[in-house]
């Protein structure tokens, strides 16, 4: 079945017949994570480069925030029995949307926030699909660990 | 497999970060040896058996363009595969370091991803696990 | 002797910044000088442009870069990492300029090494007025400018 993961939200599954999907991710990024062994997948669709823009709304919404959010989707990943060393991680978001753009594009800022948690994790990008001005609909299927990313009528697989 | 690494760059934090990526890799070498210039290098290639070698083009006494030019002309030393890691624009050193035979370029500023995807063979990991 | 415009600069010390320390940086909000020791920071390079560029920030920029370099928290970067990381950034930022603004493909550019001293922050105006261009990097301000050589 459909597991739909909503904005500022987290959502993992064990079950080889889910699909873990997200609709109209914009200068949000969807992080996706597979563990092949343990045949785990979780999605987390954060906003916002850093908590540290808003401590409190961070421990009210984790997920609204790179950082807090990939703490909180490892976290549930690890309980369904997912190892982070085994994790292939998967982005796709982080478009300039109309009127946010140049320094402030939120949706570049989003990317490079990623990267560094990933970095200081120890953790490689597999694939990813960011930037560009389309929003993207993307599936996670928790079967295998592929991803389609679904933007302006085209469907390809990631 | 590369079971003997040898990185050559004057930056230890730039050295710091190629061993953690290659520890990312899971690549498990049985030792990585640090130079901070290419005459470091090339001692640290006299005393060791290297089987790879990252090395930086730009660094004070002698550079890794020169490094490579003598590892080439030293029968011990020709077949160690070679990786230059380097800020340096040159067109003209691209080339000559073709000719040189080295097996891959990879320009700074250069991501964990993009480092993996150069070395993961001669690494003995694959480029995109 | 060819010139190199400013954007070429700002954009090159923007993609250094993001790729290998993953920050991304903003316009500043003002132009006062940031507090705490600061450095200095040059390279130069030769050829068919000469010149040299100067990068001034605080100490504690230094030891925030080198974290992000090495994946580690600021705490940990004692002041040789931060000064190594400093020319590091600046050394990618020259190469990127000159490989980005063309100059490169009208022929060969030699890099120096980059060198390194404290920076007395009451020059900070002048610094500034020379032409720099200053960015927020992650709450501490840079400013980075181009010498034209002979």
């Amino acid at each position: 079945m459909n597991i739909t993961v909503n904005v500022s939200d987290v959502r993992v599954s064990a079950n080889s017949e889910d699909v873990i999907v997200t609709y109209a991710l914009g200068s949000c990024i969807g992080v996706c994570l597979f563990d092949p062994l343990a045949g785990v997948a979780g999605m987390l669709h954060y906003q916002l480069p850093t908590s540290t823009m808003d401590a409190a709304r961070a421990i009210e919404r984790p997920a609204m925030f790179a950082d807090t959010g990939m703490a909180l989707l490892l976290q549930q990943m690890e309980s369904l029995g997912a190892l982070k060393q085994r994790l292939h991680v998967k982005l796709a978001g982080g478009a300039a949307m109309l009127g946010d753009s140049g320094s402030f594009n939120i949706g570049k800022r989003n990317h490079t926030a990623i990267r560094k948690i990933l970095w200081q994790h120890g953790m490689f990008i597999k694939s990813e699909d960011v930037g560009g001005n389309a929003p993207r609909t993307i599936y996670l299927t928790v079967a295998d660990g592929v991803l389609t990313i679904k933007s302006g009528g085209i469907a390809k697989a990631a | 497999m590369s079971r003997n690494i040898l990185i050559v760059d004057d930056s230890t934090t730039t050295r710091a970060m190629v061993r953690r990526i290659i520890t990312m890799c899971g690549a498990a070498p049985d030792n990585i040896y640090e130079a901070a210039d290419g005459a470091d290098g090339l001692a640290m290639l006299g005393q060791n058996h290297v089987d790879l070698v990252l090395a930086d083009l730009h660094m004070p006494n002698m550079g890794g363009l020169e490094m490579t030019q003598r590892m080439q002309s030293n029968p011990a030393m020709k077949n160690i595969p070679v990786v230059i890691i380097s800020a340096d624009p040159n067109l003209g050193h691209l080339e000559q370091l073709k000719l040189l035979g080295v097996r891959g370029h990879l320009s700074k500023p250069f991501t964990p991803e993009g480092f993996r995807t150069l070395v993961g063979d001669l690494l003995g990991v694959q480029a995109n696990a | 002797m060819l010139k190199i415009h400013n954007d070429h600069l700002e954009a090159s010390l923007s993609d250094a910044l993001n790729v290998m320390a993953f920050i991304s940086p903003m316009p500043p909000e003002d132009m006062a000088p940031p507090t705490g020791p600061a450095l200095r920071t040059r390279i130069d390079f030769e050829g068919v442009t000469t010149g040299s560029l100067e990068l001034v920030c605080p100490l504690a920029f230094g030891a925030m870069l080198a974290a992000n370099l090495l994946g580690t928290e600021p705490e940990a970067s004692d002041n040789n990492a931060s000064g190594d990381a400093l020319r590091e950034l600046l050394n990618v930022t020259c190469g990127t300029m000159l490989r980005n603004s063309g100059a490169t493909q009208r022929g060969a550019i030699e890099m120096g090494v980059p060198t390194q001293e404290s920076f007395d922050i009451s020059n900070w105006n002048t610094f500034i007025e020379s032409d720099a261009v200053v960015v927020d990097a992650d709450g501490c301000k840079l400013a980075i400018r181009m010498i034209d050589g002979i």
